[in-house]
């Protein structure tokens, strides 16, 4: 790892007026949507691509389970964070800012069930044995379980630690239904040919952000955005996301665009007003 | 050769324990080795198998963890790893920092080194670079253990031999009970055999129930042998004794030194039986026979061959004693001569016998040869003076005719001319009268052995044909050559120039008639006799002293 980074390093040394790659590298926290070695598959490609445009050498740095990242990000342990955790009113204190969020209309909280799953309301789920991603998962787990809430439908939630793992769960027939990432469940079903029927979906809030600790200086965070944003322009940054896209099997728009804290006021709403307690956070 | 020496000094039971240890311990070695190796290749097939087995299971845990970055479970999965037999090391490397490795402590080395160093499995060691999204997560290398698969070989192999031990046993107790029940009925053959060796030829093999057919075969085939062995014995004694009542039988070694002799031998020659028996057979050697006689003897017997003959032995009295002798030789399984047996029947009475009868024959027939040449020689005198003419010594009238018979029918068969000299003394009766008869005798004598002189050849006869005629028959002669003999008969009787004072000449003379023809068988011999008779005839009428011829 170190052997490749230090090729970028005289790789990107050798271009004129950038003096960035003196410096140790920045970890790069992606919460736990998939898989580590998927994340990685991802997420490695574009990080080497942004570092050696912007000057900014990242790492990816994940914990085992999505709590595990999250609390990695809110230590402080990470520079950026791809995430939507930190909306939380305490956690909104942190400082942590948005600089870009992925392409594409945003995300859905979606309740899934198997194709042949005689289940077709929420209420047909209450005692049941419901798969979330994890406590801190917002569309996967606040989202879906604020609604079974609100409905008064008692069900037994199991945890699988990312969103693909309550998706296999649920293929596996572990569980009645999915409490997932409508797109992310999208995705996967293509992928891995699991046919399945959606029984409830949120309204539609952003994906995940990419937001940056507030220790990072600004030029930084400014050349990490814009190697984000104009990566979908660029042509060795679009085989990237192409590959990134194929290897998800996402439909949604290639690249980055550029985002700000308000965009994601709809997440702040929500946890000022769920009837989920927030003693986690 | 080595086989053949081998099988010649190790009994059956050996042969068979050895030779069936030898198999089994061949073809358990042979199978030991072949798993081993089998297994050792196929190990080697599934070690190669697992080496991309175990690094595609490390490089997806451990992926997954180094993107993590969780060490504890890194080294955990690698010591999980390198607990299994066949591995020795799992190491994770990384730049910028040591290695982590997981060492199986585990394994111990069971087998031998030399077993290690003979199947020489070679384990691999291999790597492979962790990399996700074209980041580098390290190096993860393992080296496999050949210990646990050398062991399991070793312990095959124990196991193996373990097997073929007690298969070894379990053959060795199952040998020795069949044999033990097996060969049961040959130790009753042998005994039977030294029994029968020992005289006693009635002995037979007992056969029992539970003995194996093909013993009982056996059995069956010594008894049938013995049984007939027993008959041949029995019938051999009857002859032997037979022959020792009736012959006088030796046996003798190839030196000639006596090994047996029977009664009827011993009382002739005067000796017991154990005087004679280890000494030369020379002690009744008779002195009679020559050495080369005892060297065709020997030659004869020591080539394979019957010797028959008369040899004349002396007894211990000094007795002379012939005997009609076989020796007939003993021969060996390689057709040569061990011994010889003679047997002798005596003959000394005919052989006396014959001794006078051939003297007494001998001297019959001197005495009648004697007789007969004095006959012979009789018979000649007798012949002799009947075919003689007594006066003049030459062949008369009588045989001149026999003669002139016999070459008369030979001419006629070879178609030759025979010629007739007829001769007369001229005026012999004058002669007598006027010398006296024994001068006229003396004159004849004469006369006839000129003429006898003249017959040269010895078909030719000169003959008295009577009173003072003479005749000579000449053979193959014409009546040219004839002529000319006449006439130096002629010739000669008038040059004696005995005088005659009764004849013209004054001394005597001869008139000669000569006749010669080629006679057939129409003819007889009178007429050539006629023919020089006319000849003579006309010879003394023409003043006689000459010769005529018949024409």
């Amino acid at each position: 790892m170190i052997k490749t980074l230090q090729f970028v390093i005289i790789l990107l040394s050798c271009l004129p007026g950038n003096m960035a790659f003196a410096e140790e590298p920045l970890f790069f926290g992606v919460l736990n949507q998939r898989s580590a070695i998927i994340t990685a598959q991802y997420w490695n490609p574009i990080l080497s691509y942004v570092s050696a445009r912007s000057g900014v050498p990242l790492l990816l740095k994940m914990g085992r389970t999505a709590p595990e990242t999250t609390a990695m990000t809110v230590r402080g342990e990470v520079a950026f964070a791809y995430t939507n955790h930190l909306f939380t009113p305490q956690r909104d204190r942190l400082g942590w800012r948005v600089i870009a969020r992925p392409a594409g209309s945003g995300i859905q909280g979606a309740i899934v069930v198997p194709e042949a799953s005689p289940v077709k309301t929420l209420a047909e789920l209450a005692g049941t044995k419901v798969g979330f991603p994890s406590p801190e998962a917002f569309v996967g787990y606040w989202v879906p379980m604020d609604a079974l809430l609100k409905a008064g439908v008692k069900v037994k939630p199991v945890f699988a630690g990312n969103q693909e793992g309550v998706m296999a769960q649920l293929k596996a027939g572990r569980i009645a239904a999915a409490a997932v990432n409508a797109q992310v469940m999208d995705c996967y079903a293509r992928r891995e040919q699991c046919p399945y029927r959606t029984i409830w979906h949120s309204e539609s809030y952003l994906n995940l952000a990419i937001i940056a600790h507030p220790k990072v200086s600004s030029d930084k965070v400014e050349a990490v955005k814009d190697a984000l944003v104009k990566m979908a322009q660029d042509e060795e940054g679009r085989k990237i996301l192409q590959a990134g896209a194929e290897l998800l099997k996402s439909s949604e728009p290639l690249g980055f665009v550029a985002a700000d804290n308000k965009e994601y006021d709809n997440y702040r709403y929500f946890y000022r007003n769920t009837a989920l307690p927030l003693v986690n956070e | 050769m080595i086989l053949a020496r081998l099988n010649s000094r190790v009994s059956l039971r050996a042969r068979l324990y050895l030779g069936s240890a030898a198999v089994l311990l061949t073809v358990g070695i042979a199978t030991v080795l072949s798993t081993t190796i089998k297994e050792a290749r196929e190990y080697c097939g599934d070690i190669k198998q697992e080496v991309d087995v175990t690094l595609a299971i490390l490089e997806h845990e451990l992926t997954r963890e180094v993107i993590i970055g969780d060490f504890a479970t890194i080294e955990e999965i690698l010591r999980d790893r390198a607990r299994r037999d066949n591995i020795a090391t799992v190491v994770w490397e990384d730049e910028g920092m040591s290695p982590l490795v997981a060492r199986n402590g585990n394994t111990v080395a069971a087998r031998p080194e030399w077993f290690a160093s003979l199947i020489d499995l070679s384990p691999p060691s291999a790597s492979c670079d962790l990399v996700v999204g074209g980041v580098s997560y390290g190096k993860v290398t393992v080296s496999f253990n050949a210990v646990p698969m050398e062991n399991r070989l070793w312990q095959s192999v124990l196991l193996n031999v373990e097997s073929l031990s007690a298969m070894l046993v379990l053959m060795f107790v199952f040998l020795a009970v069949i044999l033990r029940a097996g060969l049961a009925p040959l130790a009753r053959l042998v005994e039977t055999a030294w029994g029968i060796g020992a005289g006693d030829f009635s002995r037979r093999v007992p056969e029992f129930p539970g003995d194996a057919p093909d013993m009982r075969v056996t059995l069956n085939a010594f008894n049938r042998m013995a049984d007939n062995v027993e008959t041949l014995l029995v019938k051999l004694a009857e002859q032997r004794r037979a022959i020792d009542n009736a012959a006088l039988v030796t046996e003798t070694d190839l030196n000639g030194i006596i090994t047996y002799a029977n009664k009827k031998f011993c009382s002739l020659i005067g000796y017991q039986a154990e005087e004679l028996v280890g000494g030369s057979h020379s002690i009744v050697n008779s002195g009679e026979h020559p050495p080369e006689f005892f060297a065709r003897l020997w030659q004869t017997i020591l080539s394979g061959e019957v010797w028959n003959g008369e040899i004349a032995i002396r007894t211990r009295q000094g007795e002379l004693r012939w005997m009609a002798t076989a020796i007939t030789p003993v021969l060996g399984s390689d057709g040569t001569p061990v011994k010889f047996v003679a047997i002798r029947f005596d003959v000394t009475e005919k052989k006396l016998t014959e001794q006078a009868l051939r003297q007494s024959h001998d001297e019959l027939e001197q005495k009648v040869a004697e007789r007969t040449h004095a006959l012979e020689d009789a018979n000649h005198r007798l012949e002799t003076l009947s075919s003689t003419d007594g006066l003049t010594g030459i062949a008369n009238r009588r045989h001149f005719d026999q003669v002139l018979t016999n070459e008369w029918n030979r001419a006629v068969r070879v178609r030759q001319p025979l010629a007739l000299l007829m001769l007369d003394v001229d005026l012999f009766k004058n002669y007598n009268d006027y010398y006296g008869h024994q001068m006229g005798d003396d004159c004849l004598r004469k006369i006839a052995a000129i003429l006898l002189a003249s017959s040269r050849r010895a078909s030719d006869l000169a003959a008295r044909y009577g009173g003072e005629e003479f005749v000579l028959i000449a053979v193959d002669t014409d009546i040219e050559s004839a002529r000319y003999l006449a006439e130096v008969v002629r010739t000669s009787i008038a040059s004696l120039g005995k005088p005659h004072a009764g004849s013209p000449y004054g001394k005597v003379t001869v008139s000669i008639g000569v006749a010669a023809l080629i006679p057939d068988n129409a003819q007889q011999p009178e007429l050539l006799i006629q023919k020089a008779d006319k000849a003579l005839y006309h010879a003394k009428n023409q003043g006689r002293n000459r010769v005529d011829i018949f024409e």
